[in-house]
C-alpha cells in the first residue's frame, strides 16, 4: 500500500518530499521500537474476550485509586528493571506467544523505556496504549477502583473478530463449496499474474466503496487478498454495512493458492 | 530595469505556456511535470463513478474526456475499467475522436513504486531519528496507509491514519503545507 500511497501522494497531490518506510510496520515492531496501539482496540480485546495482559505501570496508590478493568500492576517508576523482572518471571511460554501485552502508565517516556526493556529482554509481543488512561477515559470507556491483582492470567480467543485462518481456508476451497462466495479484493494486475480461485467474486479494495452492494447479504463470503490486510479492510466496510456472513482471511496467499488458484478465468468487460 | 524586464518576460512566457496546456486540455496540471501532451494522449484522473465495462470519463482538470474502449482496446494490466478506483491517474492513447468522446486504444494507469529500484525510500534507522522531534518540530507526518482496523491495533509513534484505499475519503488528513516531510509505510513487503 505505501508504495502506491507515496507515488499518488507525490505525483498526483503534490507532496514532494514523500518517502516510505519499505520494512513496514512488522519489521518494526521486530526491532526493540515503541509501537501503540489504541484505546479502541483495547476495548473490543475486552469486550470481545480476546486474549491480553493490560500492565499498569502506575505506582501501586494511583493505580487503585483508579484503572482499566482487568489490569494488572506493575509498578515501573525508579524501579524499571526491577519491574521488568517481575513482570517477565509471571510470564508462562503460552502467555508469551498468544496474548497480546499492553502497557500504560502516566509518563510517555517511561512506558516507552518499559516496553523496550521488555522487548530487548524478555518477549517479543507487547503495545503501549496511546495516551495512557486519559485517552481511554476521554472516549468515555469504564473505569475500576480498588485493588489490583499481581497475578498474570488470561483466557480468551486469540483470533481478531471475523478472521479465518489460512488452514481453515485451504480446506473451503480444496473442496466445492457451495453457498459459500469468494471474494478476492486484490487489484486486477494480482488477479492476471496469479489468477483467482475458479468462481470467486473479484472487486478490488479500492473500487468497494462504490461496488459493495455487488456482495450478496444473504450469503456465507469468505474476503481474501495477498496477505490479510486488504481482506480485513473489505471485511470491516461490509461489516459496517450490516453484513454479518462474512469472514477475512489472514494470511499469505502463497501459502493456500497452490493448485486452488488457476489464470485466464478472467473475461473482458463487464 | 534589465531585470525587470526579464521577470516580464519570464512571466508572459509561463503564461503563454499554461494557456497552451489549458487550451489542449490533454494533461492534467500535476501530471505537465513529467508528462508531455504529443496531441494523441490524455492524462488526467477517473472521474469517480464514472466507470463501465466499454467506457469511462477523464479529468484534466480544465476538461472531462468521455473515453470510449472495447476488445480491440489495450488495456494494461486490467480487464474493466470498473475495477479501477475513483480518482485514479491515468493515460489514455486515443486515435479516433467524436464530439464529446474519444476512442482508447491503450489505457494504463500509475502503478505503485517498486521498492527494489530503491528510489523514495527511507530506512527504519531514519525514521527512528526522525521520530526523535515532534511532527512540529521536525515538520514530518507519519502516514499508516493501512486500514482502519490495523492502525488501531497497532502502528508507529506519531502516525496518522490515512488508508490508502480509501484515500479519497481521508486525504483531509495530508498535511496543509506541501513540503511536510510525508514518510509511509504499510505492512511491508507485500
Amino acid at each position: 500500500m505505501s508504495p502506491h500511497f507515496t507515488r499518488v501522494v507525490k505525483e498526483v497531490y503534490g507532496y514532494e518530499n514523500a518517502h516510505y518506510m519499505v520494512a513496514g510496520h512488522k519489521s518494526w515492531q521486530h526491532g526493540i521500537n515503541a509501537y501503540y496501539t489504541e484505546p479502541e482496540f483495547l476495548k473490543m480485546a475486552i469486550d470481545t474476550n480476546m486474549a491480553h495482559i493490560l500492565v499498569d505501570l502506575r505506582d501501586p496508590a494511583t493505580a487503585r485509586r483508579e484503572h482499566i478493568p482487568g489490569a494488572v500492576n506493575f509498578p515501573a517508576a525508579g524501579r524499571l528493571v526491577q519491574a521488568a523482572k517481575e513482570f517477565n518471571a509471571t510470564l508462562s511460554k503460552k502467555l508469551r506467544k498468544k496474548a497480546r501485552i499492553i502497557y500504560y502508565g502516566d509518563d510517555p517516556g517511561l512506558v516507552e523505556r518499559f516496553h523496550r526493556t521488555m522487548r530487548a529482554n524478555y518477549v517479543e509481543n507487547g503495545y503501549i496504549l496511546n495516551g495512557g488512561i486519559k485517552a481511554w477515559k476521554a472516549r468515555g470507556y469504564p473505569t475500576a477502583t480498588g485493588p489490583m491483582r499481581r497475578k498474570v492470567e488470561y483466557k480468551g480467543k486469540t483470533t481478531l473478530p471475523g478472521e479465518m485462518s489460512i488452514r481453515e481456508f485451504r480446506k473451503l476451497v480444496s473442496g466445492p463449496h457451495p453457498g459459500v462466495v469468494i471474494l478476492d479484493v486484490r487489484s486486477p494486475g494480482e488477479w492476471l499474474k496469479t489468477g483467482i480461485v475458479p468462481g470467486a467474486m473479484t472487486i478490488p479494495l479500492d473500487t468497494m466503496n462504490r461496488r459493495w452492494q455487488e456482495v450478496p447479504r444473504d450469503r456465507d463470503v469468505v474476503v481474501h487478498c495477498a496477505a490479510g490486510n486488504r481482506a480485513l479492510q473489505a471485511w470491516r466496510l461490509l461489516t459496517d454495512k450490516g453484513y454479518t456472513r462474512v469472514r477475512w482471511v489472514n494470511g499469505k496467499l502463497n501459502k493456500w493458492s497452490k493448485g486452488i488458484v488457476k489464470k485466464g478465468l478472467l473475461k473482458r468487460g463487464d | 530595469m534589465k531585470r525587470m524586464k526579464k521577470i516580464a518576460l519570464l512571466a508572459a512566457g509561463a503564461m503563454l505556456l499554461a494557456a497552451q496546456s489549458q487550451a489542449s486540455g490533454l494533461v492534467k496540471a500535476n501530471c505537465a511535470g513529467c508528462h508531455k501532451s504529443d496531441g494523441r494522449t490524455i492524462w488526467g484522473t477517473i472521474v469517480p463513478g464514472s466507470q463501465t465495462g466499454s467506457s469511462l470519463a477523464v479529468s484534466t482538470g480544465s476538461k472531462v474526456w468521455k473515453v470510449v474502449y472495447d476488445d480491440n482496446s489495450e488495456l494494461d494490466n486490467f480487464l474493466s475499467a470498473r475495477d479501477l478506483r475513483d480518482d485514479k491517474a491515468v493515460a489514455v492513447e486515443f486515435s479516433r475522436r467524436g464530439p464529446g468522446r474519444v476512442y482508447a486504444e491503450e489505457i494504463s494507469y500509475k502503478p505503485g513504486y517498486h521498492f527494489h529500484t530503491l528510489d523514495n525510500i527511507v530506512t527504519m534507522a531514519e525514521v527512528s531519528k526522525v521520530l526523535e522531534k515532534s511532527p512540529e518540530e521536525g515538520h514530518y507526518m507519519i502516514v499508516d496507509a493501512r486500514g482502519i482496523d490495523n492502525f488501531i491495533e497497532g502502528h508507529l509513534p506519531n502516525a496518522v491514519n490515512i488508508p490508502y484505499y480509501r484515500l479519497l475519503e481521508f486525504k483531509d488528513r495530508l498535511p496543509k503545507d506541501k513540503t511536510t516531510r510525508v514518510i509511509a509505510y504499510c505492512r511491508g513487503f507485500t
